[in-house]
């Protein structure tokens, strides 16, 4: 490489690779405030259910407890994560009237200490009315399935939002429609038809999520917290507690890992309100069994697929069903949903394409960004149907993901422009390394 | 953790004993600890008094028994035991099953008598306070009913994930108990019973016996868990042959299995078939199947894993113990 | 009941107060304000991160009462590097690009220098019973053997048993 660039090219030490080498670097619990409280939520005890009554006197009278909120102490708005062509509004920060999976948002208490926070907890009395609960999508999507949402609030900030009724527990269905799909399934010489499972996945980084939250006599929030978006945390916690934006300053601490994991709010609004209510700045870290039970995991899918080829490999016409198990919350099921439509309609090549995409609310917990985005599932579904079809065609699998794969310059089903694409090159050169010329003997030997 | 207790030092076995006496069902040993604190962080135990049994002098030894074979202080950490010359010499087959558990920064505070006495393990019991507070208490927890098996009468207490028990058990070692009434030496393999071990409240486990092996015995601990390390045994096999090598004779075999089921049991239908016979890989497989129908009648599910997985798991491990057995033979 | 007890880390002995109930990772990270030593599984010694040295040898502080701590050399990261320098685990893991969220890195120098300090020159085998209890979310493990066989003498051996 050119010695006229200092940087491109160039080997350049990991700037704060001798903070984290030498235990230096601060990771969100290594923030140590003075009169520092320690918070934590209090959690459903049931996937569903409507709450009675919430009695919070025996904890607030515990000594060390300095605060315990609940929705009534919070602005009671629906908030979203997301922002991905549609913003869908249906989190709360604590629940004001049903928890909707177990882990759900109840209580939060600020105490001296973790043992009191846990103490804490433990007294709190919560009246529940317990409700049938459905964890399998397909099953929720039934008529008569237990409602998971009645009703959130779809739109965006320039034309505001709309409350909608939630029918089928379906949040939104992401569609991809293009060319003529009974015209291509006419012109195919096979047609296959698949039904696909990918489950659910927690992200597991090594660091919980946490925060720490410190607001000054004059409103000014100074928030400390483990994530990959300080930007968009700022931005949802002006949505989700009506700060001016200029009130609040969002500091992203060393973290460690994500993933995925930490492009989501978790206990960042709980601090800041204990904060506010205490005057002392407030600590919260999720446990290890928090992350399993009330952080995003990849969404599990469900995908019925339908392809047509013709016999010399060209791909005629595609059909897919996805399910996407959102959960509880739609936080990322709404990007999650276009993006499994966009990569069907893109890998492989196809001119007739009918796709739709259901992000669909259960009492599990909740679906959101997970490092591949949608990508894993569909593609595993992908990659599996297209081996389906060479065998039913009784074509090599490389030849026929040659004759199919995108090139730059095209413009995919769905729309998009691919502007550069080295997939030929890819699967040409892999398959090369691997010897697949000497090892591919034919279906038959299999 | 959150729950606080009395904490005591003992300087002698007789001063943790009266402790254990006077503090009756409230008090708990505490040794290495790498059983006993997660639990304790869990609230599945709180002790209201914690006996630290480590600071008590003279438990801490592997000393040769007079020609007899070996004696091992309880308080002798799993490290120790899986790095000893003496052991891996004689008694290979237990340096292996130590060298497995966990890793290495639990065994070098884990200690023997520890892993022997570890409490059995339930994939509902062995849970969170948090995520326990939302289930009706089971029968270990003095409820009425059993998670694991929902038509059970009474606690199935599950199953002893230990991997040295096994391997004590093949090697025919005996336990030293003292309590307040004195001294008794048990054989290993009488234990262990399916409610929990035979240590009373007032008793230390405070030593191991192991006699000296057969010439010509070769012993094997092998063991299945999803990762190489962390994880509890799925299924363990302890397996210490003696060959006549001349004639690829089996003279004798023991052969046990470890957190299959329960407690681990000896296989004699297997040692039976193979005792007397010429090895070869037709034996060998018709011993797996020998083995595999009785593990089948006993291997109890655990978590994600089926009494079936472990049937097979177990067919597996056989095989490949005797294999590396008659290897070290040679 | 608190108890006054004194714990040398890193070389210093210092006097801390401390409840029977506390382990030697809340010790660390709260009274002395060490935090470079780290917790990730809620202390049920299930990941390593805490990992520090006691007496020579790798153990999970998370596991370690502060009372057992007493009488103890105990070495964390904030003693690894010596005299402005830094140890050469620490340089090989900045050389061979092994740290990405950094999280797991104190536990895994512990672990390696207890490894490196009885045996200057491990296999790879033996490097990787070393470090089987630390675990890694961010890099599969790869560059960490790599920065560690390098500091055994063994680089571009790797497969040595």
């Amino acid at each position: 490489m050119s010695d006229a660039f200092s940087v491109v090219g160039k080997r350049v030490p990991q700037k704060d690779g001798v903070d984290l080498v030498t235990g230096v670097g601060k990771f969100i619990d290594d923030i140590v405030l003075p009169k520092m409280l320690y918070g934590k939520i209090l959690r459903s005890a049931h996937a569903h259910a409507r709450i009675l009554n919430i009695d919070t006197s025996k904890a607030e009278k515990l000594p060390g407890v300095k605060a315990v909120i609940t929705a009534k102490d919070t602005p009671r708005l629906r908030y979203g994560v997301a922002q991905i062509y549609d913003e869908i509004r249906d989190e709360p920060v604590l629940t004001d009237d049903k928890v909707r999976f177990y882990g759900d948002r109840v209580a939060a208490v600020a105490a001296v200490d973790v043992d009191t926070v846990e103490e804490a907890l433990d007294l709190i009395e919560v009246d529940y009315e317990v409700l049938p609960a459905v964890f399998d999508p397909e099953e929720a999507m039934k008529p008569g399935a237990p409602k998971v949402h009645e009703r959130f609030y779809k739109g965006d900030g320039v034309h505001g939002f709309k409350e909608c009724e939630v029918e089928n527990n379906i949040c939104i269905t992401k569609r991809v429609l293009a060319g003529d799909v009974e015209k291509g399934f006419k012109e195919s010489d096979v047609i296959l038809e698949g039904r696909y499972t990918a489950h659910g996945q927690e992200h597991s980084h090594l660091e919980t999520h946490g925060a720490v939250a410190a607001v000054d006599l004059m409103g000014n929030i100074k928030l400390w917290t483990t994530t990959q978006t300080p930007f968009t945390i700022r931005r949802d916690l002006v949505k989700m507690l009506g700060i001016p934006l200029g009130k609040i300053d969002v500091i992203g601490t060393k973290c460690g890992g994500a993933f995925g994991g930490k492009n989501e709010v978790t206990v960042e609004p709980h601090a800041i309100l204990l904060a506010q209510k205490t005057g002392r700045p407030v600590k919260m870290i999720y446990s290890r069994e928090e992350e399993f039970i009330a952080s995003t995991i990849r969404h599990p899918f469900i995908f019925y697929s339908k392809i047509g080829v013709r016999k010399d490999g060209k791909l005629m016409a595609k059909q897919g069903k996805a399910i996407l198990n959102t959960g509880a919350y739609s936080n990322h099921g709404v990007g999650v949903a276009y993006l499994t439509g966009a990569i069907f309609a893109t890998l492989y090549r196809v001119e007739n394409v009918n796709y739709e995409g259901f992000v669909v609310y259960t009492n599990c917990t909740y679906g959101g960004a997970f490092r591949g985005y949608g990508n894993p599932q569909m593609t595993f579904a992908i990659e599996t149907e297209m081996d389906r079809v060479a065998e039913t065609l009784n074509m090599n699998p490389v030849e026929l993901r040659l004759i199919n794969a995108p090139v730059a310059g095209e413009k995919s089903a769905c729309g998009i422009l691919v502007g550069s694409c080295g997939l030929k090159d890819c699967i040409a050169q892999a398959a090369k390394t691997v010897g697949w010329e000497n090892k591919w003997k034919g279906w038959e030997t299999r | 953790m959150r729950k606080k207790f009395e904490y005591f030092e003992p300087e002698t076995i007789e001063e943790a004993i009266s402790l254990l006496v006077k503090y009756k069902g409230q008090a708990r040993l505490f040794a290495g600890g790498t059983d006993l604190l997660p639990l304790m962080k869990q609230e599945v135990v709180s002790p209201q008094y914690l006996v630290n049994i480590k600071k008590t002098p003279g438990l801490d030894y592997i000393n040769p028994d007079n020609g007899k074979g070996l004696k091992v202080g309880a308080l002798t950490t799993l490290h120790a035991i899986e790095t000893s010359p003496v052991i891996r010499e004689k008694f290979g087959i237990l340096a292996q099953a130590a060298s497995k558990v966990g890793y290495l920064q639990i065994r070098n505070i884990g200690s023997i008598a520890g892993n022997i006495c570890q409490g059995y393990r339930c994939w509902y019991y062995n849970q969170s306070h948090d995520w326990r507070k939302f289930w009706a208490p089971c029968y270990k927890r003095g409820g009425d009913i059993c998670y694991a098996d929902k038509g059970a009468k009474r606690c199935q207490n599950m199953v002893l994930r230990s991997d040295t028990a096994p391997a004590l058990i093949a090697l025919g070692a005996k336990v030293k108990l003292v309590g307040e009434d004195g001294e008794r030496v048990i054989p290993i393999k009488d234990f262990f019973e399916k409610t929990g071990n035979r240590l009373r409240g007032d008793e230390i486990l405070t030593e191991i016996q192991i006699p000296d092996q057969p010439p010509h015995a070769c012993g094997v601990y092998l063991r299945w868990s999803p990762r190489r390390a962390l994880d509890y045994p799925v299924a363990g096999t302890a397996v210490i042959m003696e060959m006549d090598t001349e004639n690829s004779l089996c003279r004798n075999i023991k052969i046990i299995f470890g957190s299959v089921a329960p407690v681990p049991f000896e296989v004699d239908e297997a040692e039976d078939f193979l005792r007397g016979k010429k090895i070869d890989s037709d034996i060998i497989d018709m011993a797996a199947q020998i083995v595999r129908d009785s593990v089948a009648t006993k291997a109890i599910k655990f978590g994600d894993h089926s009494a079936d997985y472990k049937t097979t798991m177990a067919g597996i491990l056989i095989k490949q113990s005797i294999e590396d057995c008659l290897k070290l033979a040679k | 009941m608190k108890q006054l007890i004194s714990l040398n880390v890193n070389g210093e002995v210092c006097d801390v107060a401390v409840e029977p109930n506390k382990t030697l990772l809340e010790v660390l990270r709260n009274e002395l304000q060490m935090t470079g030593t780290k917790e990730g599984c809620g202390g049920l010694g299930q990941c390593g991160a805490c990992t520090v040295i006691m007496d020579g040898k790798a153990v999970n502080s998370c596991l370690v009462l502060a009372m057992d701590a007493r009488d103890k050399e105990i070495l964390t990261i904030e003693g690894v590097a010596t005299g402005g320098k830094l140890h050469p685990i620490q340089q090989a893991f900045l050389d061979h690009w092994a740290i990405q969220c950094g999280f797991c890195v104190p536990g895994i120098v512990l672990s390696a220098k207890a490894l490196f300090d009885e045996n200057p020159h491990p296999t790879e085998d033996e490097i990787k019973t070393a470090i089987a209890g630390n675990l890694c979310r961010c890099t599969g493990y790869a560059k960490q053997k790599e920065a560690l066989l390098a500091v055994a003498g063994r680089q571009g051996k790797e497969g040595e048993k």
